[in-house]
């Protein structure tokens, strides 16, 4: 018995050894429970060898190791984006190796790969998905200076499997230099793409026929004058805000004034006019995001740069003062928050649904949400830090004030449940895309 | 890894040579470089210390050109500074001797090929042996200095676009082809090749050997499907040991001296930059130079030395680029992805190096070294180093970063165990619950399901709709919106009152109904009304007592008479029935409204004791409270004839005036006297309704004030909402009272109740909660959100005109006067009776009937394979 037991702790050492070195077995025991556990370990490596590297997972009490094919579904190269749809069932990711991968949701809440797709010949920087009214679609931009649009079309190949494939629409290849940002408009805009280049222009593409995917014509262009680096629509369905777009520069000088343009859409002009640049910002943007303005009349406006800033935009409203048709609608900034909380820089920015938390990540992995109090103060209400031992915990900030009652301590009610990217191979049949053709 | 001297820096330098060039070429000690062009043959020495170039010699000279002048392709020999070959673009090849002592230098001209030669290269050790490559199939093997041709080599492919010796296969050559294939030879054997492969698909426009003598069987080829791969050529069947997929097509590309696994490519269009690759992390350039303004044609580098990189390009400039000032791409990569999603996922996307330093620890506890797969670890020098960026260390580290650069994809989902649900309107709602009820929204969820937008139909009253939903809003978790359900309530419980009464009482049907039925049954009971008999019995299920109240028919019985909403009897009911209860919960409630409106207090119920809520918020022990008031009210209001109230009225107006902010309890009920300590400042309201005109009133005319306060009360309350971004309690409150009263009666705009209800419709799309979204849309009395439902996909057209059909009559044509139609009624084709509902017809034909005629013709016809009768199919 000893000697079985002496045998089982070499094999677990040899587990965990193992797992370091191909990062593809979580394992943790209860040190006491070694014993009891030295069967169920062999038991394991032999469920391990006949499932080959199958993903398998294996619960005991207090014993639980998940097994699972490593590198089957990674992205080779850095990732760069990722992003949810509309109903958020579905992940896109983009990454330097040239490919886009969609991941699905599936009844278990697992996230599943179903198709991953060479894109570009280059870096992706962002991919973004249409709103679910015009099909599945998905637009991705690229170092390699184009706009790529896809479409999702599932066919049922000879084994009649559902595969999901993924067609080039059109390639938008206007830009002289790399496009680093690509963004469709809200929904009530109809179907617009805009793009955002590293030598500061700003193309503002339509598809007159949202039904056909593959025609779209330039509308617009916009000079920044300055290496662009993101884009953002204002997401406002109210009748007498006009539509906006706040584009970020990454110009890495701070003599070059301004890095944050605000444009407009002037009926009158029928063209976009430029009608605030926010001085006070020198450093270069990483990212910039409107705040989804449910019943709001002035628009959030989120900036990541060495700093997390907020901004009010208060618009004048075309239809209260009824202007003359030449004068742009005046737009009023204020700045209410700015933080430098993490200690990087910024790198990306996101919004819930309401509009009310802003969640933050910057280049020491940590992740900040935001929320104003009803004075409209922002404060930082929880960070969500990567532990090697309780991994991704919400951590929630002492004394906020936001709705009344303060609790400190950690929750144990939140608890961020962490998944990683080696998932194992899909099912044997893949997801039913539920919501196609669900909306109207 | 060399030295850095400080002094030995040179920039990045370039010099115009005066025209499109197309190849260069540098000479064995660095010193000079040549340049050709279509009309340009230049040497320009290269300064040791600045890097200057400077105009050393210009081949081309004298008058006579030609197109033996016209260059591809320019070599310059490793072994005799003095010799240079040029290909000519008319098939010849001449070379050139710098020792000649006259002005034209150049010495033999072999006009060998028949067409264009693209390439043309030495042999590493034989100085004067030369291997070149034409379009007309073939590579040629030449001797300068004997002038002759020693073998032709055919490929029996297409036009040859490189040719190259391998630097230590002495009798080896590489060549590739317009048609993808790559090919090795021998020399000594001029009929076969030692093997062919296809390599690329398109041309293969440029191949090198790799120059490390440990890989001198690794050759490099670019082609035009943009992709860069390396082979090992020592078998017969060459294997691909690596690729790099670039951007466009590649023109040309040159091994990186001392590293053994970069390699610099040049396009052949549209892109102008120069891109170095590692082959270790071969998706990202590791550096590029953008510094020409057209295609760059050639570029060679430093031999021996893997930091100055020439390049010559058709502006008419050659560069000579330092590695220290190429832009490299992964500095300024954004290295993170970061999205949320509507069901409460955070898809984050991190570089390793971040992710998983703290992982250093394994969850063992051994503190081991950190395997490399877990990508590159910080150290604790770190900082140290950083602060002397020109350090070798440094240097180092910087490359083992971008080599083991990846990221890792991390989803974390908020936890969906958060059931918790209020108990009392004054429980307190925690951070983490705000934080997920925002993230995962899981009581938007719920109140969006269990809300009752409409009672009418089930008969239910408006107070008692609130209250549900009210208490619905408790269950989810949000105080705040129960209440503002109570209120409103309470605010409208009248009017909506006689509204169900009269749907219930006047109607009987229990139909569902839509705005405009509602307005087309008030008048027709309006109509009815003014008919029946002057007493009406008005049943009041929830008070359970019957008022009986004269009514006078007639025109004067109403005040607004033109839409019949509101009527005197009403007033003159809620008066009756000992509404005047509503006023004092005005009053009091008032300063709690308005600061609730305005600064938004979530935890503020204070002043409010509990004792009242409990009245409130407990829907039983409330409607039991209301009941004696009510009694009370009637007892005191019943017997005074309804002018003689007016005197009444002083007394109350004292009470109000208290400095508590006055309650009707004080009087009415004195066993419930309030207990607020404090006395609360004045608020808004007061000037409007606490001064005696207000109050002293006429009778029938006494609810107006407060009804116009409470329209304002409400609106700014569910603006107040709606700015802080809650536009389901606007939304539902709206719909709710408007599915009772008209809602133009609170002073909203209505394009921000539009876009309260488009962002709402948004939300629930979100989740999927279609039901309610559609209720939402058909409840709505807003034109453009209405319209969404009007939007179906499925029409019925006319059978005969093909145009769409009214949608009242959906089996009539508007034209069915006219004489086509009459003639061709749309029956069925089996029973001939019309058909009001589904066609099934045959397309080609328009041959058809009802669904159910047509699906038993089938039956009965399944040996034949068509069921049209012309057959059409």
């Amino acid at each position: 018995m000893r000697l079985f037991q002496i045998f089982a702790f070499l094999f677990s050492v040899l587990v965990i050894k193992y797992k370091d070195a191909t990062d593809g077995i979580g394992f943790s025991s209860d040190e006491q429970n070694a014993g009891d556990a030295s069967a169920k370990l062999v038991l394991l490596l032999l469920c391990y060898l006949a499932n080959g590297f199958r993903r398998f997972s294996f619960t005991w009490p207090q014993f639980r190791v998940e097994l699972f094919s490593t590198h089957f579904h990674k992205h080779k190269d850095l990732i760069h984006d990722v992003s949810f749809d509309f109903f958020g069932k579905r992940m896109a990711t983009c990454s330097s190796d040239q490919s886009v991968k969609v991941w699905d949701l599936n009844e278990n809440e697992e996230w599943i790969c179903t198709s991953s797709w060479k894109t570009h010949s280059a870096s992706v920087w962002k991919v973004t998905w249409a709103h679910p009214e015009f099909g599945q679609v998905l637009a991705t931009c690229s170092f390699d200076r184009t706009v790529a649009v896809w479409e999702e079309s599932i066919v049922e190949n000879a084994s009649s499997q559902l595969n999901h494939i993924w067609i080039n629409k059109t390639n938008l290849v206007d830009s002289r230099t790399s496009v680093k940002d690509v963004k469709f408009s809200p929904k009530h805009l109809g179907l617009q793409l805009a793009s955002c280049s590293s030598n500061g222009v700003v193309r503002i593409y339509e598809a007159p026929d949202p039904m056909n995917l593959t025609h779209w014509s330039m509308q617009h262009e916009l000079l920044c004058k300055m290496s662009c680096s993101c884009i953002s629509w204002n997401p406002s369905t109210y009748r007498y805000h006009a539509p906006m777009l706040a584009v970020g520069c990454d110009d890495p000088s701070n003599s070059t004034g301004g890095k944050v343009f605000i444009f407009e859409f002037s009926y009158a002009l029928r063209d976009w006019v430029k009608i605030k640049m926010i001085m006070t910002i020198t450093d270069p943007v990483n990212n910039i995001a409107f705040a989804p303005n449910m019943g709001k009349k002035h628009h959030v406006l989120a900036i990541a740069s060495e700093k997390l800033y907020i901004y009010n935009l208060n618009p004048r409203l075309n239809g209260e003062h009824n202007q003359s048709s030449s004068e742009q609608s005046d737009i009023s900034l204020q700045e209410v928050a700015h933080f430098a909380d993490h200690n990087s820089k910024i790198t990306r920015l996101s919004w819930n649904d309401f509009g009310t938390i802003l969640l933050s990540t910057g280049d020491d992995g940590k992740v900040f949400l935001w929320m104003a109090n009803y004075m409209d103060i922002w404060k930082r209400v929880g960070t969500i830090k990567n532990d090697s031992l309780n991994p991704f915990e919400l951590e929630l900030v002492k004394n906020v004030p936001s709705s009344g009652e303060t609790s400190g301590q950690k929750s144990s009610r939140i608890s961020f449940k962490r998944f990683t990217q080696t998932r194992g191979p899909p099912p044997e049949k893949p997801l039913e895309p539920v919501y196609k053709g669900a909306y109207y | 890894m060399e030295l850095i001297n400080a002094d030995y820096q040179k920039k990045t330098t370039h010099v115009n040579v005066g025209g499109a060039a197309n190849a260069l070429s540098v000479c064995r000690d660095n010193s000079k470089v040549i340049v050709a062009g279509r009309s340009l043959l230049k040497i320009f020495s290269v300064d040791e210390n600045t890097g200057q170039f400077k105009e050393f010699k210009n081949l081309h000279i004298g008058r006579k050109q030609g197109l033996n002048m016209s260059s591809a392709d320019v070599a310059w020999c490793q072994n005799d500074e003095m010799l240079i070959v040029t290909a000519a673009t008319n098939g010849a090849i001449v070379a050139w001797d710098l020792a000649a002592m006259n002005r034209n230098k150049q010495f033999v001209v072999l006009s060998e090929h028949r067409r264009t030669v693209t390439k043309v290269s030495f042999h590493p050790h034989e100085s004067s042996r030369i291997i070149s490559g034409s379009q007309d199939g073939t590579m040629k093997m030449f001797d300068v200095r004997k002038k002759e041709c020693l073998c032709t080599f055919d490929s029996k492919a297409d036009g040859v676009r490189c040719v190259q010796f391998s630097p230590y296969n002495h009798f080896q050559f590489a060549a590739s082809f317009d048609n993808g294939n790559v090919q090795i030879w021998d020399y000594r054997r001029s009929n076969i090749c030692i093997s062919q492969f296809i390599a690329h698909k398109g041309s293969v426009y440029t191949l090198e050997w790799h120059p490390d003598p440990e890989e001198k069987n690794t050759l490099a080829t670019g082609g035009r499907d943009s992709m860069v791969k390396v082979w090992d050529v020592l078998s017969s069947r060459p294997k691909e040991i690596n690729n790099v997929p670039t951007t466009s097509s590649v023109a040309s590309l040159r091994w990186r001296p001392r590293r053994k696994d970069q390699l610099a490519t040049v396009s052949m269009m549209l892109d102008f930059t120069i891109n170095v690759w590692d082959l270790r992390r071969k998706y990202v350039p590791f550096a590029y130079f953008d510094d020409h303004r057209d295609t760059t044609t050639g570029i060679a580098w430093k031999n021996n030395d893997p930091d100055y990189l020439f390049s010559c390009s058709k502006d008419g400039t050659l560069f000579m680029h330092n590695m220290k000032e190429s832009i490299r791409p992964s500095d300024n990569t954004q290295t993170s992805g970061f999205d949320v999603s509507s069901l409460g996922y955070l898809g984050l996307a991190g570089d390793d190096k971040g992710m998983y330093t703290p992982r250093a620890q394994s969850p063992s506890g051994q503190s081991n070294k950190l395997p490399t797969l877990f990508g590159w670890k910080g150290t604790e020098n770190d900082g140290l180093i950083y602060s002397r960026p020109s350090s070798p260390t440094y240097i180092g580290l910087k490359m083992k970063q971008f080599l083991n650069a990846r990221s890792s994809l991390t989803i974390f989902k908020t936890s969906s165990d958060n059931n918790k649900f209020c108990e009392d309107l004054d429980d307190n709602i925690s951070v983490e619950d705000t934080v997920i009820e925002h993230l995962k929204k899981p009581g938007f969820i719920f109140m969006a399901k269990n809300y009752k937008l409409t009672g009418i139909s089930a008969a239910l009253s408006f107070k008692d709709l609130c209250t549900q939903n009210s208490q619905i809003a408790l269950k989810a978790g949000s105080p705040n919106i129960a209440r503002t359900w109570l209120l409103v309530g309470e605010f409208y419980c009248n009017e909506a009152q006689m509204r169900t009464n009269k749907a219930v009482g006047g109607v009987n049907t229990s139909l569902p109904r839509t705005q405009s039925d509602n307005a087309t049954d008030k008048h027709r009971r309006a109509e009815g009304d003014s008919k029946k008999p002057s007493i009406m019995s008005r049943k009041d299920d929830l008070h359970g007592s019957q008022i009986l109240f004269p009514v006078t028919s007639g025109a004067e019985s109403e005040i607004h008479s033109d839409e019949g909403r509101v009527e005197i009897e009403d007033y003159l009911t809620d008066i009756a029935r000992g509404h005047h209860s509503e006023p004092d919960f005005y009053i009091s409630d008032d300063e709690n409204i308005l600061s609730y409106g305005y600064d938004g207090a979530t935890s503020e119920a204070d002043f409010m004791t509990d004792q009242e809520w409990n009245t409130i918020g407990i829907p039983s022990e409330a409607f039991e409270q209301k009941e004696v008031l009510d009694m009370e009210s009637i007892a005191k209001f019943g017997h005074v004839d309804v002018p003689s109230a007016v005197a009444n009225l002083s007394a109350a107006k004292r009470t109000i005036l208290t400095p508590h902010g006055g309650r009707w309890h004080e009087t009415t009920a004195p066993s419930r006297v309030e207990v607020s300590s404090s006395p609360s400042p004045p608020v808004e309201g007061d000037g409007m309704f606490f001064s005696d005109k207000d109050l002293v009133v006429k009778p029938s005319l006494w609810p107006n004030p407060l009804g116009a306060i409470k329209h304002e009360i409400t609106s700014k309350q569910l603006m107040h909402m709606a700015r802080n971004n809650d536009v389901q309690t606007p939304v539902s409150i709206i719909l709710a009272l408007s599915s009772y009263i008209s809602s133009d009666i609170l002073p909203l705009d209505e394009c921000d109740v539009e876009r309260w209800q488009q962002s709402y419709l948004d939300l629930l799309a979100k989740h999927q909660l279609w039901v309610q979204h559609a209720e939402v849309v058909k409840l709505s009395r807003i034109p453009s959100i209405r319209g969404l439902s009007a939007s179906s996909t499925v029409h019925f057209c006319c059978r005969v005109c093909q145009r769409r059909m009214p949608g009242a009559k959906p089996w009539r044509c508007d034209h069915w006067e006219q004489p086509d139609h009459t003639n061709k009624p749309v029956t069925c084709f089996l029973c001939n009776l019309t058909v009001k509902g589904l066609y099934t017809y045959c397309q080609a034909c328009n041959f058809g009937g009802h669904f159910r005629c047509v699906a038993e013709w089938m039956k009965k016809r399944k040996d034949k394979p068509g069921w049209c009768e012309n057959h059409c199919i």
